[in-house]
C-alpha cells in the first residue's frame, strides 16, 4: 500500500463526513499512566482476549460522491499472529497485517503479493490489538463511557503536513466504539480527507484458535 | 671472438637491470588490467556504439542490493546514505522510498491529459469491440458504452486497496489515467505485485563497471559497511563489476599457481636434461635480455599494454628456450642444416605471429607484436651467446631413449589415427564464449540469481530501438507492443497510431462524450460538480507538441527506469523488456537485442573470425619461407608435417566435443609454429632417432603446457591443451614419418 504515497501530492480540504469529532474535546482526554480508570480496566478485559472474529461491513468515504463505497467480508485478530480482512464482495481479496509485512491474496488466481507495511496501515492492527501504549506516541487518547458503552478517541499530536511526501494518507484521528469487551466500531480518517468506518457484526471472542480458522485467515 | 664468462655474465646482468629499470619506467602507469582496454572500440557502427554505451554505461553500470530480517529498514537507510556520500555512485536509492518516482509522477501529472487519453481510448474500444463484435466507435451506441465503462472502472477502483490515495486526485481524473500510469510505472521498477518484503536498493555507478574504479573502491566500500551489519540482516547484492573483479582476483591468483607450476616442472626438465644446476642457468642467461627489449618494445608500439597481453606473451614466450636447446644441441657444428632449420622454425613463427598485429582485439594484436619479436630477438640472443663461446661451457643434453624406431604397424596404425582425427574437422562447431575468461564462481551466480529474482529481472529481453529522432524511435519502438509482456515509455502515452485514433475520435466526439459522462456521474452517486476542474480541462483539450511531451516524460524517469528511454544529440532510443521473442518474425528495423553476454559473445566471435583470417594468412607467409629457408622438398614437407599434426589434434578436440573458440584458434596457431620447429629439425638432422633438442624441446613444451591444461581458467586451459594435444601428435609424428634411417 505504501507504493502509492509519493504520487499523491494533490491535497484539497475535505470535510469530516463519519467521524463523531465531539471525543476530541480535551474533558475526555486520558492519560494512560493514570492506573484503576475505566479505561485501565477496559484495556485489562481486552489484554486477554486470544483470537476475535467477526463479520464486517466497511464504508469508504469520498471526497467525490455522495454515498460511501460499502464493501463486506469477515475478520479475525490472533494475538501474536495478526489481523486478516477477508473482503467478500467487489475485488475479493485477504488481507494479512503481520508484524511489519501486508500479505495480499488475491482471491481471483490466489496469487500472494507481500509489501512492507507503513505506519499507517500499522496502526490498524494497533488497534485491533487494543495496543494503546503503542498507539500513544503517535497519539492522544480521548475515552469517554456511559454505562458498559464506551467511545476512544486516538488524535495523531504531530500536525500532518499535508502533500508532503507520503502525508497526504496519514491517519489524523481514529474513533473505537464498543460495548463492554466488543468492538463494534473503527473509524480511521487520513490527511487526504478519506474516512474508512469498518462495522462489526456478530463479533465473537475466543480462548483458542481452531486450524480451521488460522488455515482460512492466515494461509501459509 | 670468446669472452671471459664472468664478463658475459656480468655485462648481461647489467644490461638486464638496464632494461628492467627502463621497463618500469616506460610500463608504469601504462600496464591496464581493465576490461575495457580488450574491447574493440573502432566499430562505430550506429547499433553497436549504442549497444556498447548501454552495456558500458547503462545496463552494466547498475548494481542491485536486498536488505532482510529485522533492522534491515535502518541498516538499508544508512547504507543508501554512506553510498551516496562516496562518490563512487551517480545514484543510489531505496526502491520504497519513492522520491524517485516523484519526478515523473509529477511531469505525468502535469500533462495526464494529452498523455494517457489515447491509451485509455485504445482500451476502452479493444473492450468495446471485443464484448460486442467489432461495431463502429463512431455512433451513439458507443458513446452510451463508454461512460457506463467510465462508471463501472470508477466504481471498481474505489473498491481497490489504492483507492483511499487517490480521494482528492480523482475529480481531476475520473478516468483514472494517472492511477493506471502510476501502476505501470511501478510495474516497470518491479515495485508494484511482489512476492518479498525484502528492501531493495538501486545504484547506478559513476565509473565503468569493468574499470578498475568502478570495481575495488566499491567493492571496499560495501565489504567495510557490511561487516557493518547485524546479525539479523541477510544482505545480498550483485553487479557487473562484483563479477569482474571477482573474476579479475581468481585469475591472479590461478596465474600465480600456473606460473609456479611451470617454474618449477621447467626447473626440473632443464636440470634432467643436463643433470646439473650450471648449465640450466647458463642455457637460462641469454633470454632475459630479448624478453624484456620484447616487452620495451610492445609498449612502444602500443602505449597501453593490458597484463592479460603480457601474462600470455610471457607464457608462449618460454617456447623460445626451444631455441637454446637447438644451439645447445649444435653449439660444436651449429651450421648448414641446424642453422637453416632454426632461422626457418624461428622466422615462420615470427611471421605468424607478427600477422597477429592486424587483429582488432587489442591484446591480440599485442600478443603479436610481444611474441613476433621476442622469438626473434630470443634466436639472434642465443646465436650471440654462441658466437661469443657461452655455450661451450655447457653439459650435453641427456638423450632419452624411450624413443625406439617405429614399427611398420605402429606407423599404419599413426597413419589411421590421423586419418580418423582430420575426419574430425568435418564435426568442428565453433562456440564464442566470453565466459571462456572468467573463473566459474558457483556461489556468486546463485547469488546474482537471488538478488535479480528479488527486482523480477530474470527471464526478461531487452531491445534498444534507436532513432534519428523521438518520432522515428516512436514509430519503431511502437512496433514492439505486439510483443509478449512488451514494457516500455509507450506503456505510459500509448502509440502514435492510437493517438491519432483518440484524436481524430476527440475531435468529433469529445464534447459529446463529456455531456453523456457528466450524466452518468449524476445517476450514479457522485457529485457531478466535484469533477469540474476534469471537464473544464476535457472541454478545452490541450493540444501538446507530442514528441516535445515524451522527451519530457523520458526525462522525468529516475532510478531503474531512467534506463527506459534517451533522447539526446548523443542518440535517440528506447528500450523496451519483452517476455519472448516471436519465433521467425525479425525484429523491427533499427532494433537490436541488448543482450550483454550476447554481445560481447558477438564481439568475440567476431574477433575469432578476424583471428582465422589473419593467422591463415600469416601460415602462407610461414610456408613460402619454409620453402624459401627449407629447400622446397623438405621444407614443404616439414610444413605439411606441421600443418597436419595440427589439424589432427584440432580434430581429436573435435571428436571429444570440445568446441572450437577463439583461443582454440590461437592455440592452433602457436601449435603449427612449434611443430614445424620440431619438424624441420627432424627433416634435417633426424636420421635414426628424434634430434636430441627437439626431444628436450618437447619435453619442456609439453611440461609448460600440460600445467595451463589443468588451469580453471577455460581460456587457459583451452590454450594448454590444444597445444599439449598437437604437440604430442607432431613428435610422435616426426618420429614415425620424418626420422630418415641414413
Amino acid at each position: 500500500m505504501i507504493k502509492w504515497l509519493p504520487l499523491l501530492f494533490l491535497c484539497l480540504s475535505s470535510p469530516l463526513y463519519s467521524i463523531d469529532t465531539a471525543i476530541f474535546d480535551d474533558s475526555f482526554r486520558v492519560e494512560l499512566v493514570e492506573k484503576s480508570s475505566p479505561l485501565q480496566e477496559l484495556l485489562a478485559l481486552f489484554s486477554t482476549r486470544r483470537c476475535v472474529e467477526s463479520g464486517f461491513t466497511e464504508e469508504r468515504y469520498f471526497a467525490f460522491r455522495k454515498e460511501p463505497v460499502r464493501l463486506r467480508g469477515t475478520l479475525c485478530y490472533i494475538t501474536g499472529v495478526g489481523l486478516s480482512l477477508l473482503y467478500e464482495e467487489g475485488d475479493s481479496r485477504l488481507l494479512i497485517f503481520k508484524g511489519t509485512e501486508l500479505i495480499r491474496y488475491a482471491a481471483a488466481d490466489n496469487e500472494r503479493s507481500v509489501y512492507p507495511v507503513d505506519a499507517d496501515h500499522a496502526y490498524l492492527e494497533s488497534v485491533m490489538a487494543f495496543n494503546l501504549p503503542a498507539l500513544e506516541n503517535d497519539f492522544n487518547v480521548y475515552f469517554q463511557t456511559e454505562d458498559d458503552q464506551w467511545l476512544l478517541g486516538l488524535q495523531r499530536r504531530e500536525k500532518v503536513v499535508r502533500g508532503a511526501k507520503g502525508k497526504n494518507i496519514a491517519v489524523t484521528s481514529i474513533v473505537l466504539q464498543g460495548k463492554g469487551s466488543l468492538l463494534h466500531t473503527i473509524a480511521i480518517r487520513n490527511a487526504n480527507g478519506f474516512e474508512r468506518v469498518i462495522r462489526m457484526e456478530g463479533v465473537s471472542v475466543m480462548d483458542s484458535v481452531s486450524n480451521t480458522l488460522k488455515q482460512r485467515y492466515f494461509p501459509e | 671472438m670468446k669472452c671471459n664468462r664472468l664478463q658475459i655474465l656480468a655485462i648481461t646482468l647489467l644490461v638486464t637491470a638496464l632494461l628492467a629499470a627502463i621497463l618500469v619506467r616506460v610500463g608504469q602507469g601504462h600496464i591496464t588490467d581493465d576490461m575495457l582496454a580488450l574491447i574493440d572500440w573502432s566499430d562505430a557502427s550506429e547499433d553497436a556504439t549504442l549497444a556498447r554505451s548501454m552495456l558500458l554505461s547503462g545496463e552494466a553500470a547498475q548494481m542491485f542490493f536486498v536488505f532482510s530480517g529485522d533492522a534491515a529498514d535502518t541498516f538499508a537507510d544508512s547504507f543508501v546514505s554512506d553510498l551516496n556520500s562516496s562518490g563512487h555512485f551517480l545514484s543510489v536509492l531505496r526502491l520504497d522510498d519513492y522520491d524517485w518516482v516523484a519526478p515523473v509522477g509529477t511531469y505525468y501529472a502535469d500533462h495526464y491529459l494529452p498523455l494517457g487519453a489515447p491509451l485509455w481510448f485504445a482500451s476502452a474500444c479493444e473492450r468495446y469491440q471485443f464484448k460486442n463484435g467489432c461495431p463502429a466507435i463512431t455512433d451513439a451506441a458507443f458513446l452510451d458504452w463508454l461512460s457506463d465503462d467510465a462508471i463501472r472502472q470508477l466504481d471498481e477502483f474505489l473498491q481497490s486497496d489504492q483507492a483511499e490515495f487517490f480521494n482528492d486526485w480523482i475529480p481531476r481524473d475520473p478516468l483514472l489515467f494517472f492511477p493506471k500510469a502510476t501502476e505501470s510505472f511501478l510495474n516497470g521498477a518491479n515495485q508494484s505485485d511482489r512476492g518479498h518484503s525484502s528492501i531493495l536498493v538501486w545504484a547506478r555507478l559513476k565509473n565503468a563497471p569493468l574499470s578498475r574504479e568502478g570495481q575495488d573502491p566499491v567493492m571496499t566500500l560495501i565489504d567495510a559497511l557490511s561487516e557493518q551489519l547485524p546479525e539479523s540482516v541477510e544482505f545480498h547484492y550483485t553487479g557487473v563489476n562484483r563479477f569482474s573483479m571477482a573474476n579479475r582476483v581468481a585469475i591472479q591468483k590461478e596465474v600465480q599457481w600456473v606460473n609456479i607450476a611451470m617454474f618449477v616442472l621447467l626447473g626440473g626438465v632443464l636440470w634432467f636434461s643436463f643433470g646439473n644446476v650450471r648449465s640450466a642457468f647458463f642455457l637460462l642467461l641469454p633470454l632475459p635480455v630479448p624478453l624484456l627489449l620484447a616487452a620495451l618494445l610492445t609498449f612502444l608500439c602500443f602505449g597501453n599494454v593490458h597484463v592479460i597481453s603480457l601474462v600470455i606473451g610471457g607464457i608462449i614466450l618460454g617456447v623460445a628456450l626451444d631455441y637454446g636447446f637447438h644451439v645447445s644441441a649444435h653449439r660444436f657444428d651449429l651450421s648448414g642444416s641446424a642453422l637453416r632449420s632454426l632461422w626457418g622454425g624461428c622466422l615462420t613463427s615470427m611471421l605468424a605471429f607478427l600477422c597477429l598485429v592486424f587483429s582488432p582485439l587489442r591484446s591480440i594484436a599485442q600478443i603479436g607484436v610481444f611474441i613476433g619479436s621476442g622469438l626473434l630477438l630470443a634466436l639472434i640472443s642465443f646465436l650471440l651467446y654462441h658466437r661469443i663461446g657461452w655455450f661451450t661451457h655447457i653439459s650435453d643434453l641427456r638423450r632419452i631413449d624411450l624413443w625406439k624406431p617405429a614399427g611398420k604397424w605402429f606407423r599404419c596404425a599413426l597413419g589411421c589415427f590421423l586419418v580418423f582425427a582430420l575426419l574430425g574437422l568435418m564435426r568442428i562447431h565453433f562456440d564464442d564464449d566470453v565466459r571462456l575468461l572468467q573463473m566459474p564462481t558457483k556461489a556468486l551466480y546463485e547469488e546474482d540469481a537471488l538478488v535479480r529474482s528479488a527486482f523480477s529481472q530474470s527471464g526478461r529481453i531487452a531491445l534498444l530501438t534507436y532513432g534519428r529522432d523521438v518520432d522515428e524511435v516512436v514509430s519503431r519502438a511502437s512496433q514492439l507492443s505486439a510483443y509478449s509482456g512488451a514494457f516500455n515509455l509507450l506503456t505510459f502515452t500509448g502509440t502514435p497510431a492510437q493517438r491519432d485514433v483518440f484524436t481524430a475520435w476527440n475531435a468529433e466526439y469529445g464534447q459529446q462524450f463529456s455531456r453523456a459522462f457528466r450524466d452518468k456521474l449524476m445517476l450514479s452517486e457522485y457529485d457531478a460538480d466535484a469533477f469540474a476542474p476534469f471537464f473544464d480541462k476535457w472541454d478545452q483539450f490541450p493540444e501538446e507538441d507530442v514528441p516535445a511531451l515524451i522527451e519530457g516524460l523520458s526525462r522525468s524517469l529516475q532510478g531503474p527506469l531512467s534506463n527506459l528511454a534517451h533522447f539526446s544529440d548523443d542518440g535517440n532510443w528506447i528500450l523496451t523488456s519483452v517476455s519472448s521473442l516471436r519465433e521467425g518474425v525479425a525484429l523491427p528495423e533499427g532494433t537490436i537485442p541488448l543482450d550483454q553476454l550476447g554481445h560481447l559473445n558477438q564481439s568475440f566471435e567476431h574477433y575469432r573470425i578476424e583471428l582465422m583470417s589473419t593467422a591463415f594468412k600469416g601460415l602462407l607467409l610461414a610456408a613460402l619461407v619454409t620453402v624459401l629457408i627449407g629447400g622446397l622438398r623438405k621444407g614443404l614437407k616439414a610444413y605439411l608435417s606441421a600443418f597436419i599434426c595440427t589439424a589432427a589434434g584440432v580434430g581429436v578436440c573435435s571428436w571429444l566435443g570440445i568446441p572450437f573458440n577463439l583461443f582454440h584458434v590461437a592455440a592452433a596457431l602457436l601449435s603449427v609454429c612449434l611443430c614445424l620447429d620440431y619438424a624441420l629439425f627432424t627433416v634435417h638432422l633426424g636420421k635414426c632417432c628424434l634430434p636430441v633438442s627437439v626431444q628436450i624441446s618437447g619435453a619442456t613444451t609439453l611440461t609448460a603446457f600440460a600445467v595451463l591444461a589443468f588451469s580453471s581458467i577455460p581460456a587457459v586451459h583451452s590454450i594448454g591443451f590444444s597445444v599439449c594435444l598437437c604437440v604430442g601428435i607432431a613428435l610422435v609424428f616426426c618420429h614415425c614419418f620424418l626420422v630418415t634411417n641414413e
